[in-house]
């Protein structure tokens, strides 16, 4: 099922303005993006946990989400470290595991995980709707705003339509397996699936057209900037700059084997 | 086919958004009033197809789709999968905010591409048109992996036995892509064929 989790929350992060989350992500990604050092990495997953913790989302949840990239770093772990070369660590006669490798590996796990706390904690903690209305202030392309507003309304029900096919298919004792038949009935199944997208389309730009659509959603919730806003964003681009000096002065980490 | 965040290097990063860019402004210039909720709606189906497990052997893959997005939208592609892969950030976290250009770039460009080459075949008829549409899903698919394992290996050379590893991983899934698309366009010959324009 396709789920808002953590949109609807109360905490300090949830308080703030649709715009400023999304702008505070969109420069501590960026920087962390950006950084190989690994004291820098370490602080931004710190930052990272800080932010999910002020969120109010529990840990459990938070580290399920991590489990989204958890077979992305288990191939990085068991390719990396053995074929990057260079420095060797350890090695015996058909195995050597190299530092490059290592460093590397544990780079990329550093990051990925504090950038998914960062996404999750402050963009997946606002309704679509708002980050459509942040991105327009934001100055997006108008149409790419409302484009996602359209496909966020009618992600559910294209999920409903889907499940009511499967189900469907199910009742007519389809069983999934390696056969061509069923790429066949799931192919007519999808087919089927746009034909009815095409044709709501239809009912829905003719709904819009009498309802006067103009082209402009207008929002009913207004946001201003509040004072906490402008400390939270000012906090952020500390805490990037901390991060940038981090990787600039390249302060060495002290190796782990 | 997502890239995580934390992947990918400045320059590659860079690039993908400039590509995702120009592509997606190709696509909202081409993309009226009049087609909007079309768009919207088949991009909401976009997402959800990706939602379909499809078995192969022992394992089951999810489908990719961007073939047959490419022949219904042309270049309202761009738009219409860089808004499906924020959603997708957003709900599952798949990808997220740094990697949504190279992402989109590598779902729908292949997409535009495979428009281009397919399209006019695809309305022919009989063999001409069965080929073509595999011959669609397959290399949508294929020419996202290229993509995909390209970003990959230009971010870091020392990627490239992940990059070959997840390329590799992707080669049952253009087949079963390809004969998705097949009995989806015939599908859709039969039963709404104004839709392939």
């Amino acid at each position: 099922m396709i789920q808002e989790s953590f949109s609807s929350g109360r905490s300090p992060i949830h308080s703030l303005a649709p715009r400023t989350r999304t702008l505070a992500a969109i420069i501590l990604s960026l920087v962390v993006a950006l950084s190989h050092n690994l004291i820098a990495l370490v602080t931004a997953l710190l930052i990272a946990v800080i932010l999910v913790i002020s969120a109010r989302i529990s840990l459990l949840k938070a580290g399920r989400r991590l489990l989204v990239i958890a077979g992305f770093l288990l191939l990085i772990w068991l390719i990396l470290p053995f074929t990057c070369g260079g420095e060797i660590l350890w090695q015996n006669s058909f195995l050597s595991i190299s530092r490059i490798g290592v460093d590397l590996a544990l780079e990329l796990t550093l990051k990925t995980c504090a950038m998914l706390l960062i996404f999750l904690t402050l963009v997946s903690t606002m309704s679509t709707a708002d980050l459509a209305h942040a991105l327009h202030s934001l100055k997006l392309p108008p149409k790419l705003v409302l484009l996602l507003l359209i496909t966020y309304r009618y992600l559910f029900l294209m999920e409903d339509e889907l499940q009511s096919l499967l189900k469907a298919a199910k009742i007519r004792n389809f069983r999934p397996g390696t056969s061509l038949h069923c790429y066949k009935t799931y192919a007519n199944l999808l087919g089927m699936l746009f034909v009815r997208a095409a044709d709501r389309a239809q009912r829905v730009h003719k709904a819009m057209l009498c309802r006067a659509f103009d082209g402009h959603f207008h929002s009913l919730e207004e946001y201003h900037n509040r004072p906490r806003d402008y400390y939270f964003l000012a906090l952020i681009v500390a805490i990037s700059a901390l991060i940038v000096l981090a990787e600039t002065q390249a302060i060495t980490w002290p190796h782990i084997f | 086919m997502h890239i995580a965040e934390g992947v990918l290097s400045g320059p590659v990063m860079a690039t993908g958004f400039a590509v995702a860019a120009v592509g997606v402004g190709i696509g909202l210039k081409k993309l009226d009033f009049e087609h909007i909720a079309e768009t919207g709606i088949l991009s909401a189906t976009f997402f959800v197809a990706s939602l379909v497990h499809v078995p192969i052997g022992p394992a089951n893959v999810h489908l990719i789709l961007n073939g047959i997005i490419g022949l219904l939208l042309g270049w309202t592609a761009f738009p219409a999968i860089a808004v499906a892969l924020l959603l997708q950030a957003v709900f599952f976290q798949f990808g997220g905010l740094t990697s949504l250009g190279a992402n989109t770039v590598i779902m729908a460009l292949p997409a535009v591409i495979c428009y281009y080459l397919f399209a006019p075949l695809i309305r022919k008829q009989g063999k001409v048109s069965a080929v073509a549409a595999f011959a669609c899903g397959f290399l949508a698919v294929f020419f996202g992996t290229i993509l995909l394992a390209g970003a990959l290996y230009f971010s870091n050379e020392n990627f490239f036995e992940v990059a070959s590893i997840a390329a590799s991983a992707h080669i049952p899934i253009m087949i079963i892509e390809g004969f998705i698309t097949l009995f989806c366009v015939g599908f859709l010959k039969k039963v709404k064929p104004e839709m392939l324009r």
